[in-house]
């Protein structure tokens, strides 16, 4: 095929134009040309409005210029065009014209192209050529100018046509606008991207809180295992102090085995000895010689005396001492029981209060009043010795008094009497070693209570000592 | 029949004891009154003690005691050992063994019974209160006391 006959520009609207001169054409053919524009017009007039209608091609197939085809395409809700086998194209239906707001004229055979979109152009001009030099179909997105001069976003599908007779014919393809789906693509994309933003951020924000949390936790741990070994410290001190303790007591028991035992045989030596002598020398050698042997005898015998209350005294008050429930008016019972000689022979009267039952190690209950009373009946005065026990509340503690009319003691000794070993008289006056105070208040501190004394000189003397209040106690 | 062991002449006293002072004080505590014809007999090891007991190695010639005084602290058996092997022995747990303890520390009193031991007692530290202890193992013990004839 050759180039086409150029055509006129303008657009013909009637039939009366007069088409491109042609060649002398035979009477015949002419008249019935003429004939057939007739039948079409009329056709025409009776379908409606006139609708385009292009220019017949002459050297086409006559099916190209067929109205109904004609009728189809302009009607088509779809912008279509069509190339013939040069590339160019030759027809562009209603739809197209009226988008593009262009003649015919205007578009044909590359015209059309102007309407493309510039950065668009190559690519479309590409895949055009490409696909047709292979006779393939396309489909394309590309930009084309509408006729209020927008750029709409255009899908351009592209077919091979082939003749009845299988010999390729050109293309023909269809267009539609895509701006809309083009637009909502663009949103989604934007959303899409936004999206991917927001996550990015949300992830990095949730990355440095687990990165804080991370931390936190590492924290905690060194916490932790900080505190595990103030624990462990703590506990091993504990236990340190524990095996001291046990130590401590350990050795105190060896004193007491010492004291008990090992010193006990040398001093039945001196003192035994010391008194076959007294016996078999007394008044054989000079007087002198009796009285150094009775401060012998004597410091011995004290030494002997004093090394057992040592005993009582180490034992007395050992760090955990037995705790049950003690009845304190039966124990004052079983000291009274005790100290019956020594009540009888001063004419001591005993009396009490009520007395509770107490959390306490009985035996040494019995020590504390015993001693105590023993005290009162020895340090009397000239009148018969009066006792008298009480107990109150105080505090969370049991407050108790033991009072007697002896002969008091002056309040600036009121500290070293529960010094051991420490007396405040001559031997020689009251016997006694001076341990039973110190007993006192070794047995009521274990007991974690206090002991302390009232007294002025003859006024008599009030011992007064707590031990601690117990869960279950009971004031009778 | 029966007797007191005095009747028979000098009573047998073995004492079981390792230190001079008290086996002194027990012989001068003894000899305070002279009431009691006797011969104190002294071993100053629970070795020594059974062997003499048992008339073995050198003392064949070894007289039978009537009568055992046994300190608890010996140096190389134990006093409970030998009260243990005296009551063990048929030939020899017939003699009465009187516990002599030095020490409070002393304080097992029931298993020495459990051994078999006559009597248990503290020696006093005063010498004047063991005189009159051993004046009333004397006249108990040694006066008053049967045992079968031998």
């Amino acid at each position: 095929m050759g180039k086409p006959r150029s055509i006129s520009k303008k657009r013909t609207e009637s039939l009366d134009d007069t088409p491109a001169p042609a060649k002398r054409l035979p009477e015949d053919w002419r008249q019935a040309r003429e004939e057939v524009a007739k039948v079409i017009q009329q056709r025409h007039t009776d379908a409606g409005p006139v609708q385009h209608i292009a220019e017949l091609k002459p050297g086409l197939p006559d099916h190209e210029n067929d109205a109904r085809f004609r009728i189809m395409a302009d009607t088509a809700p779809v912008m279509i065009w069509m190339a013939g086998t040069d590339k160019l194209c030759y027809f562009f239906n209603k739809p197209w014209l009226e988008f593009t707001g262009r003649t015919m004229e205007q578009e044909m055979g590359n015209g059309w192209t102007e309407g493309v979109h510039r950065d668009d152009f190559q690519f479309c001009l590409d895949t055009y050529v490409k696909c047709f030099d292979e006779r393939q179909p396309f489909r394309m997105e590309y930009r084309l100018r509408r006729f209020d001069g927008e750029d709409r976003w255009i899908l351009d599908t592209g077919t091979p046509r082939y003749n009845p007779d299988g010999s390729f014919a050109g293309y023909i393809g269809s267009c539609i606008d895509i701006t809309d789906r083009k637009r909502a693509e663009d949103q989604l994309q934007q959303a899409h991207d936004l999206l991917e933003t927001k996550v990015e951020q949300r992830t990095a924000a949730l990355s440095t809180a687990i990165g804080e949390l991370r931390q936190k936790e590492t924290d905690l741990k060194a916490l932790n295992s900080t505190l595990e070994e103030r624990v462990a410290e703590r506990s091993a001190a504990a236990e340190q102090r524990a095996a001291d303790l046990a130590r401590s007591n350990a050795e105190l028991e060896q004193f007491a085995y010492v004291a008990a035992h090992d010193l006990q045989e040398p001093l039945r030596m001196i003192t035994s000895f010391t008194q076959i002598l007294k016996r078999r020398y007394e008044h054989k050698l000079d007087e002198k010689a009796d009285e150094y042997m009775g401060f012998v005898v004597e410091g011995a015998t004290r030494l002997h005396v004093m090394l057992n209350d040592l005993l009582v005294y180490s034992r007395a008050g050992k760090v955990a001492p037995v705790r049950e429930t003690v009845n304190c008016e039966s124990v004052l019972k079983a000291v009274l029981a005790n100290l019956r000689a020594a009540i009888q022979e001063s004419g001591a009267a005993v009396t009490h209060g009520p007395l509770p039952t107490v959390l306490a190690d009985r035996s040494q209950m019995i020590q504390l009043f015993q001693n105590l009373i023993a005290n009162s009946i020895k340090f009397r005065s000239e009148q018969s010795p009066n006792v008298y026990v009480e107990c109150r509340r105080h505090d969370e503690a049991w407050l108790f008094s033991v009072r007697d009319n002896g002969i008091g003691l002056d309040p600036d000794y009121a500290e070293k009497i529960f010094v051991l070993f420490k007396r405040l008289h001559t031997r020689a006056k009251y016997p006694g070693n001076g341990i039973g105070l110190a007993v006192c208040k070794k047995i009521v501190e274990s007991h974690m209570g206090r002991i302390w004394v009232q007294s002025e000189p003859g006024k008599g003397t009030t011992f007064l000592f707590t031990i601690a209040g117990t869960a279950r106690s009971d004031h009778p | 029949m029966s007797t007191g062991l005095t009747a028979k002449g000098p009573v047998e006293l073995l004492l079981v004891e390792d230190n001079p002072g008290d086996i002194l004080l027990t012989k001068e505590a003894f000899q305070e009154s002279n009431d009691v014809p006797h011969h104190l007999n002294v071993a100053m090891d629970g070795e020594e003690a059974l062997t003499m007991l048992r008339r073995q190695r050198d003392f064949g010639e070894a007289v039978r005691p009537d009568f055992i005084l046994l300190d608890l602290n010996l140096p190389n058996k134990d006093g409970r050992e030998v009260l243990a092997e005296i009551k063990a022995d048929p030939n020899l747990r017939s003699i009465p063994v009187l516990i002599l303890s030095s020490s409070k520390m002393d304080t097992d009193i029931q298993q020495c019974y459990d051994l078999g031991a006559s009597c248990f007692i503290r020696k006093p530290v005063n010498f004047d209160e063991f005189i009159s202890l051993v004046q009333v193992i004397k006249s108990f013990w040694l006066k008053s006391v049967l045992y079968p004839r031998p």
